[in-house]
Parts: structure tokens; C-alpha cells; sequence
């Protein structure tokens, strides 16, 4: 057979990335900007809603409750129980399975990983320090799911009665009647607690979206023996048009609602007092 | 003779659509180049180039002898094939050499989906699917001819119905790419604010989004981080401290960190608390948004100007003043085979005057591009020096993209095994191996023949000849294969795969090797032997 082509060197393939393209004419601007004629400015469209109606929106996160750990843990801990043989794989909490998952014996399919740390509570009443680190998915033959995608971690110390976690993540379980049966609902916060001499305080800080709602509580402190319970801090309620209103809730959750062009819309109130006294109160019960 | 180990299909070589081959007003003048270094390929060949490059097929033999007649210029060929619909798959896979997306996993599998788990025939769409969806947004918007700033400032992305399936997306409906719309709450922000461009380009949870910020900036504005001078010596130093506070403060650090962390805190709508689940993944998290401020410590911006967030950061990239001569470089890159250096720089700064004057839309950048003597180059000249022979791509591999697509036209076969396209994916096929980009390992395409090239370029020559004769492809169409060729089929052959006229050395020898052949096996094993010949020629496998 003829072998019409002359073979040549072979350039040596690219280890790494070869484009960083020419610097041709894209030195950094030596001003701080990196526009021609100055910063642009976008206009913000107008506010859509009244100061009211943002608090009543804020207020509206806790209507099924907050994200709690405890929770997590208890409905993780609960399937744990339906592990038979080799699915999921895993020892003691641990959970890990193969690409594409297995079937327990009672028909459940769990597919991911997830790894416990912390021994198991008695009860859910009185929870116990734990962390755990999910990528699992585990779906009832009815096709219920059980969703954990994030870490989370409580600490709870019974000397200083004091408490803290962390929880980030997509945590679900669509049978549940709270924050995990939210369908999309997803948190990232950070939370410390003590309860003293009958006073529980609270302090929290992170963003919340329950499927349609997005909030943000930024260095929110609550305490059951001021306000009533309601908090106090920075409320943020995210706009569909990607900007947010803030309520500056420094008066017992009262303050004024300001928009991201720059104007004060009113003052209005935030209602969060029972969700994070429930919030306040589950952690507290492990100490 | 390789074994044949590999299981082959066929498909459906794509309509042509019509173009006028009406003579241009006298006879067109041949092209001349203003660089004394460069020598022009011949119309035809040049014709033969262009029709790779926008359509991914080769013109036909009424194509190519208008041109070779100069009744009609490769010019006015152009122009209408950059409307020509399959130009927007040919930026998708040019597209994909420069922003390497279409990569062979992602921190996420198809079968950790429940309705494609036990399904390997899943893998490849699946991954094609994702990395594709930021290239064939930014395909159709310059097939839409809208200005290329709608990259970073879109409010819809391409989907196609398998994503529509997985991702929160409004769709139309069916399985093909259509302009869709996310569902969950992300910005209008063009490819900036597509699951396939950050599952490409992930962040870990510490690395908050920073990876990221390189990558676009690498991308849209031709700013690299990595190519910054860096001490390694102090940045060890600071290895006892606190590694944040030293970002914001180390000077050693702030040389990147000062620009590149505020934009990374305008991404925290998709900084996902495990990278490594679905849920997490392929949702963007609007309550997010204002953890980039807290956790890196500064507010967004822009390369010093402020942003609100991800809504404002589109907007802000495309009025940088990098940006738009970042796209003209990118894309005469692109289609010169090579990286532009300071000799091109009056060259590209006429390309970006079209550029600009054509209110940034590409297609007017892409013509012009086509005639530039470096794209059209097929020589250096005795008198060139060694630095631009060394530089200068004057005969180029055709991609594994271009020889598939020009192949399949001219033969209807397609390479495919266990649901893989063989010469689009290095899991099961030879990508790769045949001068490709993975995007990951392998970032340039391949400039000069190797022997795994050769092999593939072998191979794929002799399955589609063999499909061609078996199923009667284009190529044959008119042959008689029961009788020997004619000189006249030879020359036609030559010609259309070619676009140069047969030496009659070469006709001698095609025919003895087709007599060769028939004597042993007969007049139809002579012919596909002749034609995995032809498809393996050196003028047919450059441009």
C-alpha cells in the first residue's frame, strides 16, 4: 500500500495551558479603573416593593421553621438504620457507594457518599455534637428523597452551656414538615447560642433561600429576655433583579428599609422571634 | 494492516445549502500579499480553507472551478458561507480549542443522575451537553449576529433537551439546542452565568471562586493571572500566618489578589458548599450573593471599579477596554492556527477598528480575519527568516472536528463506538491522538503530523472509503465501480478532495494501484483502496 504521507515532527503537545494569550495590548490600566471613560454606572431599576411588604417578606422565612442540624441529624441518623449488607458501603456512620448507586434490601437506592462524625443521640430532644460532610442521595422505592449536599457541624458544650454550628448546604427530606421538606431550599450560616440562667441567646449570621426566597441575616443577635425575642441586626431581602433591600433592624427588629439605589423606602419590622427561638431551643436541648 | 478492532457507523452527510456561483462583474484579480514573508495559496485552495473553516466541509467541485476560473472570488464564497447554518457548529468546536470546556469529566458524572445511571450511553452526551452549553451560546449569538458584548450580558442560555432534563431550565421542548432560560434566580451575565462554564471551571469551597476569576479573565479580556511573575520565596514565607490575611495584605499576594478577589466575590451565587453534589451544583444560589464580601473580605469590582454583583459584572467586562481586542485576538488565533505576536499588532488593530465599526458583532470580524495575508498564507517565502518560517502555520492539520464533519459529508460515515463520536472524545475514541483538544491535559491544538496521527487519519480513511463504496457516499456518486477509473474520475477526485490538479505521476500511480488490487480482490476492494488513498493525501488532510 502506498504510504503517501511524509511523516514529520510532531510538535510536543501542550502541557499546559499555552494561551495565556499575548500581552499584546492588554496590560492592566494603570488607573485604578479598568473603563476608558471613567466607572460605569448602571441604573438600578426602581423598588418594587414598600418597606412593609419586605419585612413581611423577611418574616415570611421562618414560616416553616428554620434549617436546624438537629434535624439533619436525626433524619440521617434514622436512615442509617435501613443500611443491609453491602449498600451503602461504609463503616460505623460513614456511607460511601459506587457510581450509580446501590438498593438496600428494604428497596431504598442510596447513591454518594456521606461522612459522620459524633456519637448518636438518644433522642432527638437532646442532640449530640456531631459533623457531617454529605454528597448522598437516598430514594425510597415511593420516590421520597433524602437529599445532603454541604457539611455541617454542632458543638455543644454542657460546662459553658454554650453551643455553636455551622451549616451550608442543600439539606432535604421531602416527607419532612419543616425547613427540609422545602422543595430548592438551601442555607449557609453560622450560629452560636448560650443559654443562661433561663436566657437563651442567639447569635447568627448567613444567608437563607427556602425554594423561592432569598434572605440574608447578617449579625443577627436574639435573646429571650429582650424585644420580645425578636432580633436584632441587618435584615436582606434579594430582589429578582439581583439587588437587594436591606431593613436595618437595630430597634428590636424595627428600622428602615433601604433599596440598592441609594433610597429609604420607610421603616418597617421583622417577625422572626419564634423560628429562632425554635432554632435556639433545639440546639439547646443537648446541653 | 491494523486490525479492525473498532465498530463503525454511518450517518447522514448535512444538507448543502445553495450558493450563487453567479460570476463576480469581470475576472477577479488574484490575491496579493502586502507581507513580502508571506505567499497566498491559490484561490482554490484558499476557497478549499475558508469552506473547513466556517462550514467544516469542503466546497464542492462547482465551488472550487469558479474560483480556479476567477469568475467568482473566495470573498463572495465567504460571505455566504458565514451564513451558512453549519457555522455554528464549526465556533462551537473552534470555540472549544480556546475555552476548553468540552472536556472529558466534570466533578459530576451522568450516572450519579437516577434517570441516566445504568446507562454508559449517557457518558458522552452527557459531558458534551454541559461543556458545550457556554460555546454554543456564544455560537449562536454570532450566528444571530448580535454584538459579542451579549456574551457576558445575556439573559438565556443553549440548552438542549437532555440539560432541560437535569437543570432548572425553561426549555421549548425536544432535544435539540434552543435558547432557554434559567429558572432559579441567576442574573442575566451571558456564559458568566452558565452551569457549563463553572462545572468546567470549579472552585473549591476555600478557593471561593478565585480559580474562576483567572479563568475569565484568561478568557474575556486576555489578562493571565498565571503569567505574572510570582516569589515563591515569600509567598513561603507566609506559610505561618493566616493565609486570608495575607492575601489582603502581603504584598507578594496582592499583586493578583487585589484585582482578582473582588471579582471572585461577585461568583458566590455559585460557590457551592460540597463541589462535588448535584444539588448543589446545578443550582445557583441567590442568597449566596453577599457571602463573597464576608468571606474574602472585600466588596465586588471589577478591576477597581465597583460592582454590585454578578447582575453588574457582565455589564462592566464588556466596557473594559481589554475586551473587545481580547475577541479580535482570540478569534484571529483561532483561525490563523497560531498566537498572534507584536509583528501582528497593526494587523490587529485594523481587525479591531471592523470589529468596532461593526458594532462588535464577529461575523464582520471573521471575514475579515479570512483576509488577512496570515490566515490566507500557504508558503514563507525563500527569504523569509527562520523565526517566521518557525512561526507562520501556512499548511495546517485539519482538526479531528474538520476531518469528521468533511469526511462524513464526503463519505456518510461517522465514527462512532458504544455511543462515542471516535474522533470527539478521549474516553473511548482518539481525540487526542488525532491532533485534538481535551481541554484539560492537551490545551493546543496539534500542529505537525505524528505517527498516532497518522494511524487515526489511517484508519478513519479506510472505514470511510470502505462505507462509501459499500453504502454509496457523495464521493462516489457518478463512479462506476465495477470498472476501473477513468483518468477523468482520478483528476475530479483529486480536485474535489484536493483542490489541486492531479500530477500525472500521481495518476499513475493511484491507477497501477487500483490495478494491483482488482487483480487480487477485485474491482470494488481496488476502489475503496484508491479512495482510503485519496483521503489519507497529504492535500487532503491540511488546508
Amino acid at each position: 500500500m502506498l504510504l503517501l504521507l511524509t511523516l514529520g515532527c510532531v510538535a510536543p503537545a501542550a502541557p499546559i495551558d499555552p494561551q495565556p494569550s499575548v500581552p499584546l495590548d492588554t496590560a492592566e490600566p494603570e488607573s485604578e479603573s479598568a473603563q476608558d471613560d471613567g466607572p460605569l454606572e448602571l441604573e438600578v431599576p426602581p423598588a418594587e416593593l414598600t418597606a412593609t411588604e419586605v419585612a413581611s417578606a423577611i418574616s415570611t422565612l421562618g414560616s416553616a421553621g428554620l434549617p436546624s442540624p438537629v434535624e439533619v441529624q436525626e433524619v440521617y441518623l434514622w436512615r442509617l438504620d435501613g443500611r443491609s449488607g453491602d449498600c451503602p458501603q461504609g463503616s460505623e456512620a460513614n456511607v460511601t457507594t459506587p457510581f450509580g448507586g446501590c438498593v438496600a434490601a428494604d428497596g431504598w437506592i442510596w447513591s454518594g457518599i456521606a461522612e459522620y462524625a459524633g456519637e448518636p443521640p438518644e433522642s432527638p430532644e437532646t442532640p449530640k455534637s456531631f459533623a457531617l460532610l454529605g454528597d448522598l442521595e437516598v430514594t425510597s422505592p415511593e420516590g421520597d428523597r433524602l437529599v445532603l449536599g454541604g457539611q455541617i457541624s454542632l458543638e455543644l458544650d454542657a460546662d459553658s452551656d454554650t453551643w455553636a454550628t455551622d451549616y451550608a448546604g442543600t439539606w432535604s427530606w421531602s416527607l419532612a414538615d419543616g425547613w427540609l421538606g422545602l422543595a430548592g431550599a438551601s442555607a449557609v450560616y453560622s450560629a452560636a447560642g448560650s443559654r443562661q440562667d433561663g436566657t437563651t441567646t442567639l447569635t447568627l449570621d448567613g444567608s437563607f433561600h427556602d425554594g423561592s426566597l432569598s434572605v440574608r441575616l447578617d449579625e443577627v443577635v436574639v435573646s429571650s429576655a429582650v424585644c420580645g425575642g425578636e432580633p436584632v441586626g441587618r435584615f436582606e431581602l434579594r430582589d429578582a433583579s439581583g439587588y437587594w433591600y436591606v431593613l436595618d433592624g437595630q430597634d428590636c427588629g424595627c428600622g428602615p428599609v433601604g433599596w440598592a439605589d441609594g433610597t429609604t423606602l420607610g421603616e418597617a419590622c421583622v417577625s422572626l422571634a419564634a423560628p429562632l427561638a425554635d432554632l435556639a431551643q433545639a440546639m439547646a436541648g443537648g446541653l | 494492516m491494523i486490525v479492525l478492532w473498532l465498530a463503525l457507523a454511518c450517518g447522514t452527510p448535512a444538507p448543502q445549502p445553495g450558493v450563487s456561483l453567479a460570476p463576480d462583474t469581470g475576472l477577479v484579480a488574484l490575491p496579493t500579499s502586502s507581507d513580502p514573508d508571506l505567499v497566498l495559496l491559490d484561490p482554490a485552495r484558499l476557497a478549499r480553507r475558508v469552506s473547513l473553516d466556517l462550514r467544516g466541509v469542503l466546497p464542492d467541485v462547482d465551488e472550487l472551478d469558479v474560483v480556479a476560473a476567477r469568475t467568482v472570488s473566495v470573498e463572495t464564497l465567504s460571505e455566504a458561507w458565514l451564513d451558512d447554518p453549519r457555522l455554528e457548529e464549526r465556533l462551537v468546536r473552534l470555540l472549544a480549542e480556546r475555552w476548553h470546556t468540552r472536556v472529558e469529566e466534570f466533578l459530576v458524572r451522568y450516572d450519579e443522575y437516577p434517570q441516566l445511571a445504568g446507562d454508559p450511553t449517557w457518558a458522552y452526551p452527557f459531558q458534551r451537553a454541559v461543556g458545550e452549553e457556554p460555546l454554543r451560546l456564544m455560537a449562536h449569538i454570532v450566528v444571530e449576529d448580535r454584538p459579542w458584548d451579549d456574551v457576558v450580558t445575556t439573559d438565556h442560555t443553549m440548552a438542549n433537551g437532555l440539560l432541560a432534563e437535569l437543570w432548572p431550565l425553561d426549555h421549548p421542548g425536544g432535544e435539540d439546542w434552543a435558547p432557554s432560560t434559567y429558572t432559579d434566580g441567576r442574573p442575566a451575565a451571558g456564559v458568566l452565568a452558565t452551569n457549563g462554564l463553572w462545572w468546567r471551571y470549579y472552585t473549591t469551597l476555600s478557593n471561593y471562586n478565585r480559580g474562576r476569576v483567572a479563568a475569565i479573565s484568561r478568557l474575556l479580556v486576555c489578562e493571565d493571572y498565571a503569567g505574572r511573575l510570582v516569589s515563591l520565596t515569600e509567598s513561603e514565607a507566609l506559610g505561618e500566618g493566616d493565609v486570608e490575611d495575607a492575601l489582603r495584605e502581603s504584598p507578594t499576594c496582592m499583586g493578583c489578589h487585589s484585582s482578582l478577589d473582588p471579582v471572585a466575590a461577585a461568583l458566590f451565587g455559585f460557590w457551592p458548599a460540597n463541589e462535588y453534589s448535584i444539588e448543589e451544583l446545578q443550582t445557583y444560589h441567590p442568597d449566596r450573593e453577599s457571602l463573597g464580601a464576608d468571606l474574602l473580605g472585600v466588596e465586588p469590582a471589577w478591576y477597581g471599579d465597583p460592582i454590585y454583583g454578578l447582575n453588574e459584572l457582565g455589564a462592566h467586562i464588556a466596557r473594559d477596554p481589554r475586551f473587545a481586542p481580547c475577541a479580535v485576538e482570540s478569534f484571529s488565533s483561532l483561525l490563523w492556527r497560531r498566537a498572534p505576536t507584536l509583528a501582528d499588532r497593526p494587523v490587529l488593530d485594523e481587525l479591531e477598528s471592523t470589529f468596532e465599526g461593526g458594532e462588535r458583532r464577529v461575523k464582520p470580524l471573521l471575514a475579515a480575519i479570512l483576509q488577512t495575508d496570515v490566515y490566507r498564507a500557504g508558503a514563507v517565502s525563500a527569504d523569509a527568516s527562520d523565526e517566521r518560517l518557525q512561526t507562520e502555520a501556512t499548511l495546517r492539520l485539519q482538526s479531528p472536528d474538520q476531518l469528521a464533519s468533511s469526511v462524513a459529508a464526503l463519505t456518510g460515515f461517522v465514527w462512532t463506538w458504544e455511543g462515542f463520536d471516535q474522533l470527539d472524545n478521549d474516553v473511548l475514541g482518539f481525540r487526542v491522538l488525532a491532533g485534538g483538544v481535551d481541554g484539560k491535559s492537551i490545551t493546543r491544538a496539534q500542529e505537525s503530523p505524528g505517527m498516532t496521527w497518522w494511524l487515526v487519519v489511517q484508519r478513519l480513511a479506510e472505514a470511510a472509503a470502505e462505507h462509501a463504496v459499500a453504502q454509496g457516499g457523495a464521493l462516489v456518486s457518478g463512479l462506476d465501480l465495477a470498472a476501473p477509473p477513468s483518468e477523468a474520475d482520478l483528476e475530479r477526485l483529486f480536485w474535489w478532495l484536493t483542490a489541486t490538479e492531479l500530477p500525472a505521476e500521481h495518476a499513475v500511480a493511484l491507477m497501477a494501484l487500483w490495478e494491483s488490487v482488482a487483480a487480487d480482490d477485485g474491482a470494488e476492494r481496488a476502489w475503496i483502496t484508491v479512495l482510503s488513498v485519496l483521503l489519507r493525501d497529504p492535500l487532503f488532510v491540511t488546508t
